[in-house]
């Protein structure tokens, strides 16, 4: 069922983090890293959402959840920005390493174990400092 | 490269992305270039050939060192750092993920924020 509350993409955020999670174990790198950049997005998702009054929720959630831009990290903190919130120093220090795209969905082959582990915990911080913002 | 797609992220470059690559290329790198893509984001690039052979983590390190005397609003909008050692750029076949990166720096996406 698609996600219609900033709760929901919340639970989406969590549930791809720990899939993640299993995939790098087992040495997935390259899909752990695919996964892990959706629990980027759900948790920045969730983010804006949970700051909207109800009468915007509609809109905005149709709006987030249309286009390609909106996998983008990039773009859902812009968002977040013109909302008045902004991601903490290091955790945009993070992001710079940040270099995923839902074009990895082609890619095959094995990534690299420490660039991947980086991502997850990436993908880690990111969700418990969205988790910490909401009411 | 075309040139209408070379103006695109031109345009967007403010005085403080022109700072970041003062900053920068003072430092000795080899080419970098900056814009603001939206409220949150500056993007940077930095091109050098002493980043041949190095992984993504020694790169970043060298260039966050430099990064680390920007001013701190400056530093915390940086959410897009790519940084390509010139081989990198002439295969793209070869480096699929770094070119599509390097596309979507030269040619941005419309944010609409």
């Amino acid at each position: 069922m698609a996600p219609t509350t900033a709760r929901d993409f919340l639970r989406a955020a969590a549930q791809r983090l720990d899939a993640a999670k299993v995939l790098y174990r087992a040495s997935f790198n390259l899909d752990a890293q695919y996964i892990g950049g959706y629990a980027i997005e759900c948790a920045l998702k969730a983010l804006i959402l949970s700051c909207v009054s109800a009468p915007e929720l509609q809109g905005i959630l149709k709006r987030i959840s249309s286009g390609a831009k909106w996998h983008r990290p990039e773009v859902l903190l812009g968002e977040l920005r013109d909302r008045g919130i902004t991601l903490p120093t290091e955790l945009a220090k993070r992001m710079r390493r940040f270099t995923w795209t839902t074009d990895l969905r082609y890619e095959t082959g094995r990534a690299d174990t420490g660039e991947t582990g980086a991502v997850l915990k990436t993908a880690e911080m990111i969700y418990h400092w969205v988790r910490k913002q909401f009411p | 490269m075309s040139k209408t797609s070379k103006a695109k992220w031109k345009a967007k470059r403010t005085d403080e992305t022109r700072n970041v690559e003062r900053v920068l290329r003072e430092a000795g790198f080899e080419q970098v270039d900056a814009y603001r893509y939206n409220s949150a984001s500056i993007r940077v690039r930095v091109i050098d050939s002493s980043f041949e052979g190095l992984s993504r983590v020694k790169r970043d390190a060298k260039v966050e060192k430099v990064l680390k005397t920007l001013p701190p609003r400056t530093q915390g909008d940086i959410v897009m750092l790519l940084t390509f050692a010139p081989s990198e750029l002439e295969d793209p076949q070869k480096h699929l993920r770094e070119n599509f990166m390097n596309m979507e720096f030269e040619d941005p996406s419309p944010s609409e924020l």
